[in-house]
């Protein structure tokens, strides 16, 4: 019995070698760029006179099956934040390698991070509807150009509230970020 | 056993005196330090070094004196005190190789030792916490079977899970005295002088038929020593170094971290008041970025006794505390950094526990006792704009116990709580509790007992109406033999929200709280069998267990992208434990404990969040004339599922793993003087309690006491 006892112990502790949590591996052998996109957000008309942030988001699906879903499983990507009253900014998100379906610029009006936000901007090539238009992101490529124009005279349609989508995600964004 | 009867010398009429030795069976050799206690009364000593003892102004009557020492079985002798005469004892016990049976207050309030217990309950005594030189209890309790802690939130068989350190399901007593926060309901570890605790007795299962609200998962009890007519120094210093992380990637300072500190302690008499002093230091510079404390604590209890039939104690605990706060890591790479917005950030607090018990015997079957307590609680930290609370927790308490045959022992309370609360979070608050309980504990035979609770409570949060609370409970223990016995226990559980679950209101970093004054309380019932063997070479105790929680409370999004606390989880808890612990030789021992837990969330149909599969613990102890030496190993597994909430706000919240700690401990006892080498998490494993928190890396400690 103490024999097995032994060795349950000394198996267990054998476990402990491996120490458990460990920092994540940077490969620094393979040349590639760090998947996403970016371009220049331009601007027109009148700023609003309370801006609290504003940044572009992407993501997967258009309209989002599950934002919540989306959001917590990290499929929605943003930026950093943008400048403000400016005439245009350029911005970058990191974003996947695959299918965006729906990339936004988004502002926050009010102090609550979940649920003052709207639409100003969406990035779409094609004038015949109002969906947007896709981005593919190949594997260890960032593609630039993807320009988007917000015209505040003229805001997009709001497909969805977007109350705790944007709020959640740059709560977690931000701690990835950092 | 000899007897003899002499008279030395005339006193007060009606008085006598006890005297006497204690010798070993076996090598006729006397022994330091048994406890000799005349029972129903409050009347005792301990043996000196030549095995001697001396009980003076006993008053004229029969007694029955109990002897008892760690590695000898109790033995109880009637005698006879008379008038203005000194009795005389020569006392002989018998040697053992298992460690005696610990006398267990908590389980049923009143004294029964462990093999009586119809309730999964676990004893630490204060060896033991000693030679692991733990710093905190909640330390301890990260190797008792069937517990685990999440961080500063403990688990008992997985009853709390992680809330954020808002109402605990698991009542923490101090000295009998609820010790929870007013404003969130929170346990404040530190605020424990752990180096003068007795013992802590946990209570596993629902137990609200005989303490309420709180005592959904259990009830810990922390038992600090009595004070002594023996005038005694104690001191103690302890110094600690945190190695440096595993991972170059993680070390944040390039100078090494420490910890240190110690107390002093005084233990005096005068006339019939004895007390203790006791002041305590702490500084931990913290093994993670922002994470150091400063503290002070100050202990203080004393005893006067009008009476070998009456005494009344009076307890004064106060902590003051500078802690800077880690809240989560930044993320995996900097596993032991903070958020920057975090960095700085710091809490100011001071509490104290203060109250008054008053305990009168009438007779050999009748005594009661009488509390009254005060329990202040202030904090504020640095934000803008700063967050501040004071609460004020007033518990009073009136317990009796009566036998008024053999077969029946009655216990009946009553228990009154008032609580204030001025916050910058929850605003202006109170709440106010009356509880009545009765219990009766039956013994139907020699060998098969049972007991019958129940508990009616009656609380009011705040403007909200009255609730009432009625919880009963079932227990009952079977004697096979002297070596062996069944038992089966039933009992319900609720707990009250707390007033910073349903009154919190307040936005930071972008996150908005609203309040919630309809929650309901949560609630549950537990069930276990359990059989325990004692034998010379080996105590195992086993158990199934099942547990229902209703209305469990846990922050959630609401509608409009506010976090609320709702009563949104039934779950059920279902499991098994066994504790063994073997005494091959009388130096050596083992202990084993493994829980099987299948926790699982009935709302949501998947397993409950923060709830491990299987806890294990192992430990070794040597024994060896001066010196002591000891392992202790703990495994928890992985837990499956964490809210999501946290994944949101934690950067890499789902690096998680199962937790394989090891300590070791070294150590040797000159008597007067003590020294104590520790090794925690000897085989520098990194592993998270809580998502977004690395736990203590390799930490190194030596610690000397010296007692005159």
């Amino acid at each position: 019995m103490r024999a097995k006892l032994f060795i349950i112990f000394f198996l267990l502790s054998f476990y402990s070698c491996d120490h458990g949590l460990k920092p994540p591996e940077v490969d620094t052998s393979t040349q590639y760029e760090e998947p996403g996109f970016g371009g220049i957000v331009y601007f027109k008309g009148t700023w609003p006179d309370t801006i609290y942030d504003l940044r572009v988001v992407a993501f997967r699906n258009y309209p989002p099956k599950n934002i919540i879903s989306e959001v917590i499983e990290g499929k929605a990507k943003f930026s950093q934040s943008l400048p403000r009253r400016v005439d245009s900014a350029k911005y970058e998100v990191l974003a996947d390698t695959g299918r965006w379906e729906y990339i936004v610029v988004a502002l926050q009006y009010g102090a609550n991070i979940f649920s003052d936000w709207k639409a100003i901007g969406v990035y779409d090539t094609t004038k015949s509807d109002t969906i947007p238009t896709p981005l593919y992101i190949p594997p260890g490529r960032f593609i630039r150009g993807i320009n988007i124009v917000c015209d505040f005279r003229n805001p997009p349609p709001q497909p969805f509230k977007l109350s705790e989508i944007i709020g959640l995600l740059i709560t977690k964004q931000i701690e990835i970020e950092k | 056993m000899i007897l003899t009867t002499s008279h030395l010398f005339s006193q007060q009429p009606k008085m006598g005196n006890l005297s006497g030795t204690v010798l070993d069976e076996e090598t006729k050799q006397p022994i330091f330090g048994v406890n000799v206690i005349i029972e129903n009364t409050f009347l005792g000593t301990a043996t000196d070094q030549r095995g001697k003892f001396s009980i003076k102004n006993i008053p004229t009557g029969k007694y029955t004196v109990r002897f008892s020492a760690i590695g000898y079985e109790i033995k109880r002798e009637k005698i006879e005190i008379l008038p203005s005469q000194e009795t005389n004892l020569i006392v002989e016990l018998r040697p053992t190789a298992y460690t005696t049976e610990p006398i267990i207050v908590t389980a049923t309030r009143r004294e029964q030792i462990l093999s009586e217990i119809p309730i999964s309950t676990h004893v630490v005594e204060s060896e033991m916490i000693s030679n692991r030189n733990n710093l905190q209890i909640d330390d301890i309790l990260r190797y008792v079977p069937g517990v685990n802690m999440i961080q500063y939130q403990v688990n008992i068989r997985g009853s709390s899970g992680y809330s954020r350190g808002t109402g605990t399901r698991v009542l923490l007593l101090f000295d009998g005295m609820p010790f929870l926060t007013g404003d969130a309901g929170e346990i404040i570890w530190e605020a424990i002088p752990v180096w003068q605790i007795e013992k802590i007795e946990i209570v596993k299962g629902a137990g609200s038929a005989l303490y309420g609200s709180n005592a959904i998962g259990g009830v810990i009890n922390v038992i600090t020593k009595e004070t002594t007519q023996k005038q005694s120094f104690r001191f103690r210093t302890y110094l600690g170094m945190y190695d440096k992380p595993y991972y170059p990637q993680w070390r944040w300072s390039p100078k090494n971290r420490f910890y240190y500190g110690g107390f002093a302690s005084f233990n005096f008499s005068v006339g019939n008041l004895s007390s203790l002093i006791h002041i305590q230091r702490s500084i931990d510079e913290g093994y993670k970025q922002n994470q150091n404390y400063h503290r002070w604590n100050l202990f203080t209890k004393s005893k006067y006794n009008f009476s070998p039939y009456s005494n009344l104690s009076f307890v004064f605990n106060y902590i003051r505390q500078k802690n800077e706060t880690f809240f989560y890591w930044k993320n995996l790479r900097n596993a032991l950094r903070p958020r920057d917005e975090d960095l700085g950030s710091r809490v100011n607090s001071e509490r104290f526990v203060t109250f008054a018990q008053y305990k009168r015997i009438l007779n050999d079957r009748l005594f009661y006792l009488a509390r009254l307590g005060f329990f202040r609680n202030k904090w504020n930290d640095n934000l803008t704009p700063q967050n501040r609370s004071t609460a004020g927790f007033i518990n009073s308490e009136i317990q009796i116990n009566y036998q008024p045959n053999d077969k029946n022992y009655l216990i009946f309370g009553l228990d009154l709580i008032y609580n204030d609360v001025k916050s910058s979070l929850f605003g202006k608050r109170n709440s106010h509790s009356v509880a009545i309980y009765l219990q009766d504990d039956i013994k139907l035979s020699e060998s098969f007992s049972i007991s019958l609770g129940l508990r009616n409570d009656l609380y009011k949060l705040d403007s909200l109406k009255y609730t009432g609370q009625i919880n009963p409970k079932f227990s009952a223990i079977y004697k096979i033999s002297n070596a062996l016995n069944f038992r089966t226990s039933f009992g319900s559980g609720f707990r009250a929200p707390a007033i910073s679950e349903a009154f919190t209101s307040t936005t930071a970093a972008g996150v908005t709280i609203k309040p919630n004054p309809s929650l309901k309380p949560e609630r549950a019932i537990s069930f276990e069998v359990g059989s325990r063997f004692i034998h010379s070479l080996a105590m195992i105790d086993f158990s199934l267990f099942w547990n229902h929680y209703w209305n469990l409370i846990e922050p959630v999004f609401d509608i409009d992208g506010k976090i609320i606390f709702k009563n949104v989880t039934e779950a059920r808890i279902q499991g098994a434990e066994i504790g063994i612990n073997l005494f091959p030789t009388s130096f050596l021992n083992f202990s084993i404990g493994y829980t099987y837990l299948f926790p699982w969330d009935l709302s949501e149909d998947a397993i409950l969040k923060y709830r491990p599969k299987h806890i294990f613990y192992a430990n070794t102890n040597l024994n060896y004339k001066i010196f002591h030496m000891g392992f202790d190993f703990r495994f928890i597994s992985k837990y499956e599922r964490i809210d999501q909430l946290l994944k949101l706000i934690v950067p890499d919240a789902e690096a998680r793993v199962p937790i394989y700690v090891v300590d070791a401990r070294l150590g040797f006892d000159f008597r007067k003087l003590k020294i104590f080498a520790n090794v925690n998490n000897l085989l520098q494993y990194n592993y998270v309690e809580i998502v977004g928190n690395l736990a203590p890396i390799r930490n190194f400690n030596l610690s000397i006491e010296y007692e005159i």
